[in-house]
């Protein structure tokens, strides 16, 4: 997702991994999922006419991105850590990324991801209202970086559908 | 006979312990991911998405 089909510059931005497995309530993968993952740019704007925020787009990054998981439920995908964004006056959502994954026999789910770590994780009103005990579940510690051979934070992020 | 009291008590409440611990691991584990709202900034159907991997 960093750089869009024709361009030849790379999104603005903090470059990350995200990984992970699709599986049903017994843990069986779940293969060929449609996955969409959407998100804000480095400056926390979408690349959406309906977004409001007066944050810069960037013209090299679309923010989306839609793709299948394998025979073993697995995933990946590199993009950029989203930036955080104004909501209303107390409010401003942390750094996420939007999933949305569906596939025939299971009830289709749409989520967020969240960063580890993050000061606003503590506060956001869409965050806090999932159970506490099922909150971790949505929040990622990305690991590696600079030490890691491909030099890029690795973040696993696994989901479980519900079967129809 | 305190002390062997004690730890049976405590061996039970281990044992307790342990199973509750095991059975919300398990449960987590099968948890269904929590949804959450897709917000109003959905991609618009017609425009491409952006390769996946670079």
């Amino acid at each position: 997702m960093t750089v869009i089909d024709g361009h030849s510059e790379h999104a603005l931005g903090e470059v990350v991994d995200v990984h992970g497995q699709v599986v049903d309530e017994t843990g069986v993968p779940v293969g060929d999922a449609l996955v969409d993952v959407w998100q804000a740019n480095h400056h926390g704007r979408y690349a959406h006419e309906a977004d409001p925020n007066p944050a810069a787009l960037d013209p090299h990054f679309q923010g989306w991105s839609q793709f299948r998981t394998d025979v073993e439920g697995r995933y990946r995908f590199r993009t950029i850590k989203p930036g955080a964004y104004p909501v209303a006056d107390e409010w401003s959502r942390p750094p996420h990324i939007h999933f949305k994954v569906a596939l025939r026999g299971y009830h289709e789910l749409t989520t967020q991801m969240y960063f580890g770590g993050h000061k606003l994780n503590d506060v956001d009103r869409l965050l806090l209202a999932v159970p506490e005990v099922e909150r971790g579940s949505l929040v990622v510690a990305f690991k590696g970086g600079a030490g890691e051979k491909s030099g890029v934070p690795q973040g696993k992020f696994d989901l479980v559908l519900r079967k129809v | 006979m305190k002390n062997s009291m004690s730890m049976t008590r405590r061996a039970s409440i281990q044992t307790a312990l342990g199973v509750l611990v095991l059975g919300g691991t398990s449960q987590l584990a099968s948890a269904v991911t929590p949804a959450q709202t897709e917000g109003p900034f959905f991609p618009k159907v017609e425009s491409k998405p952006t390769k996946t991997w670079i």
